[in-house]
């Protein structure tokens, strides 16, 4: 009675999982790792362990079982599956069922006859022999914990002729504390005034932009000119932009590197070189960045309050001519939770351009068109974020939570997506602009009015309705020049007559406009 | 092999009380515990008066969530050693050596007896998971604390900007007191350890 349905029993696994007797790590893990994984897991990468040798990736299996089951390994962050990617490197179902079989079969090493040959990795830059190394000038030790640190530092370049930029790749030297990097070009000779000022190499915080005068739009570290160079981010692999594009970088400019570090429990010395490789002339179309918004969404007067789990972000651009699109990508900080960018056509087709459904500050990728897509003059480009202030968001900055607004600095929050796109020729790069000049004018137009209705008046900022503005109910960035202007008394709090000249203050930001 | 034997006696012993904290109470666990460093010198964690309860962290020379926390660690040492906690690292790793131990301390500036664990001995007594994970002993063996250092890590790759709870140093905290550790287990979060077979 008994023994048959267990014998059933056996038969149905049997079939079920055929699959777990076999898995061995020569035949299939090995193959599975040397492509997904050991680019970064290998001596000299920015990978914390290696994953080589069927001895490495034992010691890991439950770690790597969990991080790819969790989508977190190997980094990938848009969910849209519509589109295909160049430099996809999201793993399959099958793929991830194959490593869980193999962790329940006991991580079996099988045949070493099969084993697969250890890949090779060229050993000196990936690209190839560069035309031109930099170093940054001077070297910044980063601390063996505390909190994360953005520091821009700069590469001395000013090469005599204008240059045209297919690559760029980054050596880092503190390894395991540059989370990620972005290039920009300084074509004023800015940030080499300000290096150094605080006594360490580099310019403090996020905020070089806001003051290098060459770079007029921030946007796009991806666009060339002066826009930047694009950036480095662990395990995206640098390659040559495709055909003839490249980017544009101006002669007499410097290499801006803005950092992103994470201490790593040691001490840590930066001192990073940046190969480039050129094109041999200037090419025919030339990469446009559409940031929407604009300006990481200075026009959108992002304004978060204390506690919301909510707060969107909209804005959208009418493409004015037909365009190519090539890449894309997007930036903000902490406490933003999604984000995406979606093109409807004219014929009221709908396309995700990215959906990324858990942002993540640490993995800021650019997202590469397997096949440029056309995008018909007329195609609305929306771009769509999600913050959420509350304090039931880990990533918030904030115990408690604090009123968030726009600012460069890793606690302000900013947003924008941009799209790099190529136009048919040359000559419709100003209509692009025109139209985005356009649109900025109104998107600034809205914003002054909301930032009128909020953080522009200063009763908007008594968030406990007490009738006094107290230090933490102004947001951060405006804080101590307001008290240390107004606050009289010198008690932190800002009384009825203090509030008045406050006001003043305020409205001098906006001329006549706040009066509309 | 005395020592070993000694070490696995003790351990046995102590074996009711892993993982679950403050259930029961090991005959005298800590007693006959001896631990070799990577430098060779032998630990009797019980053999000062002053001694109250002995930490052990699961530690690894790679892992990145484990290796965040070692200036964290460090601090605590200092903190609490002087108070009767004494603290080791241990690594649960069968390809470690003493070498990479010894470049791998210095190099993080660990100020704790480091204990290459290759055999996996204490890992598989102590039941541990994750590196970095910390079990709290008294000096009767009772298990007072396992889990997490702090809440800094929610899970792979999502770090707060700082932690929202210091688990560790307040159950250290407790123990100095004489109070009951208010949460005796919590979830590390970090790289799983495999017991080999």
């Amino acid at each position: 009675m008994t023994t048959r349905p267990s014998l059933a029993l056996l038969l149905l696994s049997g079939l079920a999982m055929p699959l777990s007797a076999k898995v061995t790590f020569n035949e299939h893990i090995a193959p599975l790792i040397h492509e997904n994984c050991t680019g970064c897991h290998r001596p000299g990468q920015t990978g914390p362990f290696k994953l080589i040798t069927y001895r490495d990736v034992k010691k890991r299996a439950l770690t790597i079982n969990d991080v790819i089951l969790d989508r977190y390994m190997p980094p990938w962050k848009p969910v849209n599956g519509n589109l295909h990617y160049a430099n996809d490197r999201r793993l399959s179902e099958e793929e991830i069922d194959l490593f869980g079989e193999w962790v329940k079969a006991g991580t079996p090493e099988g045949d070493s006859k099969k084993a697969p040959k250890l890949p090779e990795y060229p050993s000196g830059w990936y690209l190839g022999k560069p035309d031109l190394v930099i170093k940054m000038k001077g070297k910044f030790e980063v601390p063996a914990d505390g909190k994360d640190i953005y520091r821009s530092f700069v590469f001395p370049l000013q090469l005599p002729e204008d240059k045209w930029v297919k690559a760029v790749e980054l050596r880092p030297k503190a390894k395991s504390a540059v989370h990620h990097a972005l290039f920009f070009i300084d074509s004023n000779g800015a940030a080499r005034k300000m290096d150094g000022r605080d006594g360490k190499a580099g310019i403090s915080g996020m905020g070089f932009l806001r003051q290098a005068g060459g770079v007029t739009d921030p946007a796009a570290a991806f666009g060339g000119g002066n826009g930047g160079l694009g950036g480095h981010v662990p395990g995206a692999t640098p390659a040559k932009l495709p055909g003839d594009l490249a980017m544009f970088l101006p002669k007499g400019s410097d290499v801006v590197m803005q950092t992103h570090f994470h201490p790593s429990g040691k001490k840590e010395v930066e001192e990073a070189e940046l190969a480039l490789y050129f094109a041999e002339k200037a090419p025919e179309v030339n990469l446009v960045p559409i940031q929407i918004p604009p300006f990481f969404g200075a026009t959108k007067a992002i304004n978060i309050p204390a506690g919301e789990q909510n707060y969107v972000v909209e804005d959208s651009i009418t493409l004015p001519v037909p365009v190519k699109a090539v890449s894309v990508g997007g930036h903000a900080h902490y406490i933003c939770r999604t984000m995406s960018m979606t093109a409807t056509l004219p014929d009221g087709k709908k396309i995700t351009l990215m959906d990324i459904d858990d942002w993540d500050l640490d993995w800021q990728d650019r997202y590469q068109f397997k096949e440029p897509l056309d995008l018909p003059a007329g195609t609305v480009l929306k771009t769509r974020l999600v913050y959420d202030n509350s304090a039931s968001n880990p990533e918030n900055p904030n115990s408690p939570p604090r009123r968030i607004t726009w600012g460069q600095e890793s606690d302000d929050e900013m947003g924008s997506v941009t799209l790099i796109v190529v136009p048919e020729d040359n000559s419709k790069i100003q209509t692009i602009a025109d139209a985005q000049r356009n649109q900025l004018i109104s998107s600034a137009a809205q914003a002054i009015q909301q930032a009128s209705k909020t953080f522009l008046n200063v009763k908007n900022y008594d968030d406990n309705n007490d009738g006094l503005v107290q230090y933490e109910e102004v947001p951060g960035r405006m804080r101590s020049r307001i008290f240390s202007r107004f606050d009289t008394n010198k008690n932190k709090i800002l009384e009825k007559e203090e509030q008045v000249a406050v006001q003043k203050y305020l409205d001098s930001f906006l001329g006549g406009f706040r009066r509309r | 092999m005395r020592l070993l034997t000694g070490i696995s006696l003790s351990c046995f012993l102590c074996l009711t009380a892993w993982g679950e904290p403050g259930r029961n109470r090991g005959p005298s666990s800590l007693n006959h515990l001896k631990l070799v460093d990577v430098t060779g010198t032998v630990h009797e964690p019980v053999k000062s008066a002053k001694t109250i309860a002995a930490v052990f962290v699961y530690v690894d020379t790679t892992c990145p969530i484990a290796n965040f926390y070692q200036p964290t660690l460090r601090r605590l040492a200092q903190a609490f050693e002087p108070r009767g906690i004494r603290f080791f690292q241990l690594h649960p790793d069968p390809d470690g050596t003493k070498e990479d131990l010894t470049t791998h301390a210095r190099e993080f500036e660990v100020i704790s007896p480091v204990i290459l664990d290759n055999k996996q001995h204490y890992a598989r007594l102590h039941n541990a998971k994750v590196t970095p994970e910390a079990h709290v002993y008294l000096r009767d063996g009772t298990c007072v604390y396992r889990g997490r250092i702090d809440d800094t890590y929610t899970t792979y790759g999502k770090r707060r900007p700082s932690p929202t709870t210091h688990d560790l140093r307040d159950a250290l905290s407790a123990i100095i007191s004489g109070s009951k550790v208010t949460d005796p287990v919590t979830k590390a979060i970090g790289c799983q350890i495999l017991i080999e077979k």
